[in-house]
């Protein structure tokens, strides 16, 4: 018989107070206020009680089991009236915050902090220590620091039990690279090949990824040489501190080379070699041939071969090398007519295709292949098993057509009968809280029997339970049979501990952030239910503030058998300050202001773009942050400074939002300007796809007069600058999938701008702006798209700016709406037949635009791919102009031309059209695009071949021009 | 200045007053293993149950304290083990066989059952707890370590050649026929077999979970 143990035998002297009357008990050090209460009633042994050695026992075992102490004695004195019990007790230690310090990359500060496997709020010891110590010290000598040591500094916080713990590093040098050494059955390569092959140069620094990536390179070198189960291993062998080396082994094993040879098809040796190169990676066996031969007919099959067979046989020669021959027996090729469904009586057509890739839109539809028709099968199954059809079958043939004229896929379902709930019944609740709506169950009596609907109740179950404070819940369900033929008596069983509060929230890790900030972003309330969304709501408030790097939200003694719990957060901050700098460059028909008349269509340009952007986070400990952003170019140079506070009324549905611009402008060619704004915006997230903003903005826009290419008569009035106040709502309901290269859903926004004596405006319009896009997936990656964009700007009173108000044949913009004020278009994110802000009107004397006071512009593009996952195509038809006036805005689609007296006068109010197609190339911060297109009825205006002297002194020549009917325009991002 | 001095000396007074002073450990805990203790009463009495088990009269001395807390640590280790195999634990029905036959028993000096516990000081709880630990943790050793077990009957020939053998001689018995003792050979083999692994299985359970001998005595040491 084996035993634990054998017998000795300690009674002790402390037996004499055993059978006595306790007079007191006490606790060194007496109880802090948080656990008096409850460490007290832990405690079995009162005054008055006799002293039994079983209550003392267990008042030390429930003592220890709330985790908050490390070791306890129990220590007795005689008094006159008895016994004086004092429980000593040592309070244990859990893990604050973790850092490692003093370590260059890599490896990275994460994965230091990771090896430590010193979690939040896990008991400390110093055996975990050790042990922390020790992977740190593991994972360094992986990147090369060999000689690292390490410093732990403990820093005690005694009020919250914790130790933050920092461990800072002497690294040492990393060490390079050195002797390699190449072992193996049949070397193939040398040392001398090896090292350039794997990037193992010696003296190069010796680091982990470094190691890996080599192996991986190799592995890839071999297989090209046909040795595809070759296996190589390599590690540091040996570190030689005086020459700071590691020393390399590696050690190959090429094996056999595989020569796969096809008979019957072709095949390009890059797909063959994709193909079979992963299955017959380490080995060649019976199944691995069998999988190869799998995955050639898938590929035939997924080519129209429906009817392909292949076979192989292998032959092994003297030298170990192993040909494997596939013979393929292609058949003819067929394409995939039709999908035929049946016997589908519960589920319409469109709900079984959804679940389908057969079929369904897009080449993958037209790919059949045995394997997506299994999965298609199994898709279908489990839609009908889900909603009660437990004896469902699901069977699938290929139907040849005759004369090879393609091929059918023939999908029949047997659904059998439904079974259904009878009845549903829970247990373990009664002690929860609920009121019972919030359990509207997803089976019920009369309901499909689903194993779905079970799984969407566990999960609600749960979620209430746990947002309750129940930690340890578990639910279970039965069916059992009704005593009605399909109908099952179905049971939730939920069993749980008892409910867990919160006890006290212990923040540490904020020095610069306001204790009040970091208090109202804290939904944990001390007596309240210790609820897990209250807790990933904390953890997201405090990430959303945007001031911290880290937020971890955990359990103090996690293990402890206390009802409340300790909550720790600990956050680390951010860095301050945040330096930004871009560069960039615009190219093409740009438009730019020149001191030349002579083309006021715009031409061909190249200006380059500079950004600086600098940002203070955590302004006053508040959360919020201060920018300032520059951007310097030929166009443009501005400088904006931004004071944003997220949760602005502690709220994350509002933001709050303050700015101060100061812009010169040039990037369009009739004028230069100079704008300086003042701005304070609101936002209101209504949902997560919608948006409201309340601005108001107060600027005042100069136009440089020497930069005016307007009738000289209209300079002095309109380089007048001008105050405009105005307030403004927009909304935005953005549902696309993806807002950079979106596929499906719709974008809409409307804003209504008014600008007013009221609010501090000289000007006195109102301007509204409606855009609505829709985006739809006609199969995967082929895209439908269209947007329509109407603005209006109507003025009332007498403020003029300047331009004329003929009543005339070819209107004007309204002079009460300042030139910088009005609608410019054109270019590659406007109606692409434009040059850069060329559309609408234009200066009857200079035939530069003038901007209008209305804009139309409808887009409708199909986006396809054109070969590879990152390239792809459009066409598209944009129509629109922008109009002199609201009631200007026209459908026609000639422009008029009417001689007068004086010339010939142009009307620009009509509508432009523009096709043509372009190619984005997707990359990691959006499509870069190239449009070209084409105007077939581009505007005529009359235009001026000189300079601005010289129509000054009436010299130089009038000459008609027409814009440009083809464009080309290169951008980031897709129009619209 | 007097005053001064006396409040300085009152203040003391009632600071020493308010520590509690040091008394004699009656209890402690003495070590941890994993998430749970053991107390100082845990050996007492688990050196109480022995004692009356294998009737014998009670030391009056430490000794042999930290090899109980060291069986108990290893007990525990077990127990976090049958987590696994909530299956093999003993129930009542078999722990109430086992006392059945303990309360039949005749005990040291002649005792009855209730008696011999009187004797040792012994509450019949804590005995219940033991027999249910012991009969766990055979079923314990049986599942894990013995089912599958195989001796073959090289290592019994090896066994009778080299151990039973020259122990007969050293006794100065005569050694029986080894097909006699065969069985006897093969059920040694196996129980020692599987005490190996246990020792083995100990090892592991021991780095992997957190064990602390804090003591058995005053400030910390055994």
């Amino acid at each position: 018989m084996l035993a634990l143990g054998g017998l000795a035998a300690v009674p002790c002297a402390a037996a004499t107070y055993f059978g006595t009357l306790v007079s007191e008990v006490l606790f060194e050090p007496p109880l802090s206020a948080q656990w008096r209460q409850g460490h007290r009633a832990l405690v079995d042994v009162s005054a008055g009680d006799s002293l039994d050695a079983s209550s003392l026992g267990r008042s030390i075992q429930a003592l220890f089991r709330t985790g908050r102490y490390s070791d306890i004695q129990v220590d007795a004195t005689s008094t006159g009236e008895g016994v004086r019990l004092v429980f000593r007790t040592t309070p244990a230690w859990f893990v604050g915050n973790v850092r490692v310090e003093g370590v260059g990359r890599p490896p990275s500060a994460g994965q230091l902090v990771n090896a430590t496997k010193l979690r939040l709020g896990e008991p400390f010891s110093e055996q975990a220590l050790g042990e922390a110590e020790n992977s740190v010290l593991s994972l360094l000598s992986e990147y090369g620091f060999r000689e690292a040591g390490i410093m732990p500094i403990l820093e005690h916080d005694v009020p919250n039990q914790q130790v933050h713990v920092t461990l800072a590093v002497r690294t040492g040098p990393r060490a390079r690279i050195g002797a390699l050494f190449v072992s193996g059955n049949r070397p193939i390569l040398g040392e001398a090949e090896i090292r350039p092959i794997a990037g193992w140069k010696r003296g190069a620094p010796f680091r982990r990824d470094r190691l890996q990536r080599g192996i991986t390179r190799l592995r890839q070198h071999f297989e090209a040489m046909g040795h595809w189960a070759a296996t190589i291993r390599a590690q540091a062998a040996e570190y030689r501190p005086a020459a700071n080396e590691v020393t390399l082994v590696a050690r190959i094993e090429p094996g056999p080379r595989t020569f796969v040879r096809l008979e019957g098809a072709r095949i390009s040796q890059r797909r063959l070699h994709n193909r079979l190169s992963a299955i017959f990676r380490g080995s060649i066996d019976a199944d691995l041939l069998e999988a190869g031969k799998a995955s050639l007919l898938e590929h035939f099959q997924s080519r129209g071969y429906v009817e392909a067979g292949v076979s192989y046989e292998v032959a092994t020669a003297a030298s170990g090398d192993v040909t494997v021959l596939y013979r393929v027996d292609r058949g003819a090729s067929r394409k995939l007519r039709e999908v035929r469904v049946q016997g589908n009586r519960s589920f319409d057509l469109g709900t079984i295709r959804e679940r389908m890739r057969l079929g369904a839109g897009g080449g993958g539809g037209r790919r059949f292949t045995s394997s997506t028709l299994e999965a298609d099968l199994a898709a279908i199954r489990s839609l009908y098993r889900s909603n009660g059809f437990r004896d469902a079958r699901v069977s699938g043939s290929v139907v040849l057509r005759p004369g090879g004229g393609g091929f059918d896929v023939g999908i029949d379902i047997d659904e059998g009968s439904p079974t259904l709930v009878a009845s549903l019944e829970t247990s373990g609740m009664a002690e929860f809280p609920a009121d019972e709506r919030r359990f509207q169950f997803a089976a019920a009596a009369g309901q499909p029997f689903s194993e779905a609907s079970i799984a969407t109740d566990r999960q609600r179950i749960l979620w209430e339970f746990f947002d309750a404070g129940y930690q340890d819940v578990r639910f279970g369900w039965r069916a059992e049979p009704s005593g009605s033929p399909r109908r099952v008596a179905l049971l939730y069983d939920v069993s749980h501990g008892r409910p867990l509060r919160t006890g006290r929230v212990a923040l540490s890790g904020a020095s610069r952030t306001r204790p009040d900030v970091l208090a109202r972003n804290i939904e944990l309330r001390e007596g309240e239910p210790l609820s897990q969304a209250a807790m990933f709501a904390t953890q997201r408030n405090l990430y959303d503030l945007g001031s911290f790097s880290k937020v971890d939200v955990a359990l103090q003694n996690p293990d402890g058998a206390e009802t409340d719990r300790t909550v720790l957060i600990q956050v680390e901050e951010a860095r301050r300050w945040a330096f930004g700098f871009g560069g960039g460059a615009e190219i093409g028909q740009i438009g730019r202001n020149t001191a030349e008349l002579t083309n006021p269509a715009g031409e061909a340009g190249f200006s380059p773009r500079m950004t600086v952007e600098v940002t203070r986070l955590n302004m006053l400990g508040k959360a919020h942050t201060l920018s300032f952003n520059t951007r310097l170019s030929l166009l443009q140079q501005r400088g904006l400074f931004t004071y944003q506070a997220p949760r602005w009324f502690d709220s994350d549905r509002w933001q709050l939002a303050i700015t101060g611009l100061y812009d010169t402008f040039r990037n369009v060619n009739t004028f230069a300007g100079r704008r300086v704004e003042g701005a304070l915006q609101l936002s209101q997230n209504l949902s997560r796809t919608t948006t409201v903003l309340y601005r108001y903005a107060y600027r005042r826009t100069s136009v440089d007069e020497q930069t005016l290419h307007i009738e000289p008569l209209l300079v002095p009035l309109v380089s007048q600058p001008v105050r405009v106040g105005s307030l403004s709502s927009t909304y935005i309901s953005d549902r696309r999938d993806n807002p950079t290269d979106t596929a499906a859903g719709m974008y809409s926004t409307l804003n209504i701008a008014l600008a007013s004596k009221l609010v501090g405006s000289q000007p006195s319009f109102a301007r509204v702006i409606a855009q609505n896009s829709t985006y739809h997936q006609l199969r995967p990656r082929l895209v439908f798209a269209r947007s329509l964009q109407l603005g209006v700007a109507v003025p009332w009173g007498r403020y003029v700016t300047g331009g004329d108000q003929s009543p005339g044949f070819a209107r004007r913009p309204d002079p009460r709406v300042p030139l910088a004020e009005r609608y410019f278009g054109g270019g590659a994110n406007s109606h692409r037949g434009f040059a850069y802000n060329q559309a609408g009107p234009r200066d009857a004397a200079t035939g530069f635009p003038l901007g209008g006071g209305a804009q139309l512009l409808n887009s409708v593009e199909l986006r396809f791919p054109l070969g590879g996952v990152d390239l792809s195509g459009v066409v598209f038809h944009d129509a629109g102009n922008v109009f002199s006036r609201p009631s200007r805005i026209s459908l026609r689609s000639a422009q008029f031309v009417r001689p007068t007296a004086t010339g010939t006068e142009y009307d620009f109010d009509y509508l432009v059209h523009a096709m043509g197609f372009g190619v984005r190339y997707r990359t990691p911060i959006g499509p870069v695009r190239l449009d070209l297109a084409y105007t077939p009825n581009p505007p005529r205006f009359l235009g001026f071949d000189g300079t601005r002297q010289q129509l000054l002194v009436g010299a130089g020549t009038f000459r008609e021009q027409r814009s440009s009917s083809f464009q080309f325009h290169f951008s980031l991002g897709q129009t619209f | 200045m007097l005053p001064a001095v006396m409040g300085a000396a009152l203040l003391a007074l009632g600071t020493w007053s308010s520590v509690p002073v040091r008394g004699e450990i009656i209890d402690r805990i003495a070590a941890i293993v994993g998430s749970e203790a053991i107390t100082l009463s845990d050996v007492r009495d688990e050196q109480r149950v022995q004692a009356f088990l294998n009737g014998a009269e009670l030391a009056a001395t430490a000794d042999g304290g930290m090899d109980v807390l060291r069986m108990l640590v290893n007990r525990r280790l077990v127990h976090l083990d049958l987590a696994m195999t909530p299956f093999l634990v003993a129930e009542d029905s078999d722990v109430s066989e086992l006392m059945r036959e303990l309360r039949e028993h005749a005990f040291i000096g002649g005792k009855d059952f209730a008696g011999a516990l009187a004797h040792y000081g012994l509450a019949e709880e804590v005995l219940l707890q033991h027999l249910r630990d012991q009969i766990s943790f055979e079923r314990y050793v049986a599942f894990r370590f013995k089912t599958g077990q195989q001796v073959g009957r090289a290592e019994i020939e090896e066994h009778y050649r080299d151990v039973y053998g020259p122990r007969q001689a050293t006794l100065g018995l005569p050694a029986e026929r080894i097909d006699a003792v065969a069985a006897d050979i093969e059920e040694d083999l196996l129980e020692a077999k599987a005490t190996e692994l246990l020792e083995l299985r100990l090892k592991e359970l021991r780095l992997l979970h957190r064990i602390e001998i804090l003591g058995l005595g005053i400030g910390g040491g055994p």
